[in-house]
């Protein structure tokens, strides 16, 4: 600052403070400024005053009220308003995850797999349980390539498969094989019954059944891989040996983890999947062939006396008191995706779901893809389990 | 010991008895917008306020209410009447001054000198003043009587703090011993330089002595005094980029000008382009004083001491 100051003698006059101040603060009007820019230009100590007190204005502490800032934020500094933004952002992100969640894109490939064992289980669980050479098994093909193809998978060596043969013509083995994998106890069981009339009643289960609901199953398993066996042992004495190291394979397989259930039909054979009812009640219907009112494929039904209830693809539930002449939809009382509709299953003792009983019942079950059970007596009205 | 005199014994010795100008409508609006009741003023002693305010600075054109009401709106009023009723005597006032500016005015004062004890003592001798200590024609007079609001009183306040140090700092300066005193070298006189430098020093000069007010503060500030652009920029309230733009164009012109004005001169172009290469060491002018000391418009001082 001292080199600034400059020892000088101005015989003028200088201008007061007043107007050195206004000419600072930008408060002089063009003319008078101009006039004192042009003495300040000429006059040395009176340009240090200028700067000396412009320097001072802006060493002056903020906090003092005098000197608040009239001047507003921009409005583009203001970070109160990132929140906008922001929510915005998070608004569209979940959207998005929800769009996502509920595509129909899921939905749909469950329903060309519906077909094949009748069965539209939750796809969370399915990939849980599956492998994917496994589900191409499943696919609907014909018997005797369907048994090719696990024999192929069962020489390769398949940890997690094996093929099971229904005692039918010509020792052709069906494609509603049963996956046994090596799941941990958490995977959703699967229990496959067949119906009193040579039908099937596939239920999925997303909960875990207890070890002796395990040990009985494989009671049965293991009599109905016997059955299996000598029907096999009518086409094809090789065949027959690898499907029984299959099943012992399959039978340490499930009791380390009992994750599939099946109970084989009165006649001790597996019907062909295409005639197999979704649910108990022993009627026919199959899912893919209903017309629901939205248009969209079913994917699970089930039906208690005349009741069947009917679940779309986009998770839709609809409910027919004419056994799927005419539907009616159901609102919505669940929380989350429904993909699974059944009778209730029989109470804990009975080792397989039986579909009589359950149709007896009358009480459907609907099951989420956050695996809760809602329940319902008519079909209408829901509750959580 | 009590303050500068009372507004009436002030406004009765120092100002005329004009009738009061503004209109009463208007003061009504001003009295209500200062707020001037909390500081203790009267409604006499706000008129008589505005009767001074009057002779400071409201043009005689300003008749109409609504001619009145924009120049005063273009005042800092309730800074202007806290002044005034400072400088009248009033407690209260004083109160709210202190209260508003003292701290302030202690900071400013060790911004100005750069040392936290010449600041204090500096706020202290102007606060001195502002208080009335000083007296005049038997009267005690304050500093704050020549506020007219046109900027803020802070703002003046910093000001008049910064002419007291520069004031007290040449002065000092110059009692300082000779052999301290770096005082600019008497003009000699200057050997004959070469023909062609002689109507170089004319053509400089006369291109500096026709600058803009602006360009000569620009060429001052940022050569002879050394300040920064940013320095020069919060003066003149632009962009530091627009003070070095402006600084270079002042130069272009500046030597645009002299070679205009060697030409003028009689010399050729070549002939000019030439002189302007010539060391400045060898130029027989002292820029300081062309820049400095130009044939220009004297002000008055007003203030009240």
């Amino acid at each position: 600052m001292n080199r600034a100051l400059q020892p000088e003698i101005h015989p003028d006059q200088h201008p007061d403070a007043e107007s050195l101040n206004a000419f600072i603060e930008q408060a002089l009007p063009a003319p008078e400024r101009a006039q004192i820019l042009g003495h300040i230009a000429s006059c040395s100590r009176c340009r240090q005053v200028v700067f000396l007190a412009q320097q001072a204005a802006a060493e002056a502490p903020l906090a003092v009220p005098a000197m608040r800032p009239t001047s507003r934020v921009p409005w583009y500094q203001n970070w109160q308003l990132i929140w906008a933004p922001a929510a915005a952002f998070a608004l569209i992100a979940g959207l998005a995850v929800l769009i996502h969640m509920r595509h129909p894109a899921v939905e749909s490939e469950l329903a060309r797999n519906a077909p094949v064992g009748q069965v539209a289980p939750p796809a969370s669980s399915l990939e849980q349980t599956q492998a994917p050479e496994s589900r191409r098994e499943a696919a609907p093909s014909p018997p005797v390539i369907a048994a090719k193809k696990s024999a192929i998978s069962a020489e390769a060596g398949e940890p997690a498969g094996a093929a099971l043969s229904p005692p039918g013509s010509s020792g052709a083995i069906s494609a509603d094989s049963v996956i046994a994998s090596p799941a941990s106890a958490e995977s959703p069981t699967v229990a496959m019954a067949p119906g009193a009339a040579g039908k099937n009643t596939v239920v999925l289960q997303p909960h875990p059944r207890p070890q002796s609901e395990a040990a009985a199953w494989q009671q049965e398993r293991q009599s109905a891989a016997g059955a299996l066996a000598s029907a096999a042992r009518t086409t094809q004495a090789t065949f027959k040996a690898r499907i029984e190291q299959n099943q012992a394979q399959a039978s340490q397989a499930v009791a380390a983890a009992p994750t599939v259930q099946t109970t084989p039909a009165s006649d001790g054979g597996f019907a062909p999947s295409a005639s197999r009812p979704m649910a108990g009640g022993g009627a026919l219907f199959s899912p893919q062939t209903a017309k629901l009112p939205s248009g969209l494929a079913a994917i699970s039904s089930a039906t208690a006396q005349r009741r069947r209830l009917a679940l779309d693809a986009a998770g839709a539930l609809f409910v027919s008191e004419d056994a799927g002449t005419t539907w009616k939809s159901v609102a919505q009382q669940w929380t989350g995706h429904a993909v699974l509709v059944r009778v209730q299953p029989a109470p804990a003792g009975n080792a397989a779901v039986q579909p009589n009983a359950n149709a007896s019942a009358g009480a459907f079950e609907l099951v989420t893809e956050s695996n809760l059970v809602w329940l319902s007596v008519d079909g209408k009205n829901w509750k959580a389990q | 010991m009590t303050p500068a005199q009372p507004v009436e014994n002030l406004s009765a010795a120092a100002i005329p008895a004009v009738p009061p100008a503004v209109h009463p409508a208007l003061l009504e609006e001003l009295w209500r917008q200062c707020d001037a009741a909390s500081w203790g003023l009267t409604r006499t002693e706000f008129n008589q306020i505005f009767v001074a305010a009057q002779r400071f600075g409201l043009p005689p054109e300003a008749v109409t209410c609504q001619q009145q009401q924009a120049w005063f709106a273009s005042l800092k009023l309730n800074d202007l009447v806290l002044a005034q009723a400072c400088a009248a005597g009033n407690e209260r006032a004083w109160v709210s001054f202190i209260a508003l500016y003292e701290q302030q005015l202690i900071h400013a004062a060790v911004a100005i000198t750069g040392n936290d004890t010449v600041g204090r003592d500096l706020a202290g001798q102007l606060y001195a003043e502002l208080y009335g200590l000083t007296e005049r024609e038997g009267q005690r007079r304050s500093p704050l009587a020549s506020y007219k609001g046109r900027g803020s009183l802070i703002g003046w306040l910093r000001t008049t703090l910064a002419q007291r140090h520069v004031d007290h700092f040449r002065r000092s300066r110059r009692e300082e011993p000779i052999e301290d005193y770096d005082a600019p070298a008497t003009e000699a006189e200057a050997a004959p330089g070469p023909a062609e430098l002689l109507p170089l020093a004319g053509a400089v000069e006369r291109a500096l002595r026709g600058e803009p007010p602006e360009v000569r503060f620009l060429l001052a500030s940022y050569y002879l005094d050394g300040r920064t652009l940013a320095e020069i920029a919060c003066v003149i309230r632009v962009h530091e980029a627009t003070v070095s733009r402006k600084l270079q164009c002042a130069i272009d012109g500046l030597r645009k000008q002299v070679l205009k004005n060697l030409e003028s001169a009689g010399l050729s172009r070549r002939a000019a382009r030439e002189a302007l290469g010539a060391d400045p060491r060898d130029l027989d002018m002292n820029l300081k004083n062309l820049l400095q000391n130009p044939p220009s418009e004297t002000f008055q001082e007003r203030v009240a001491l």
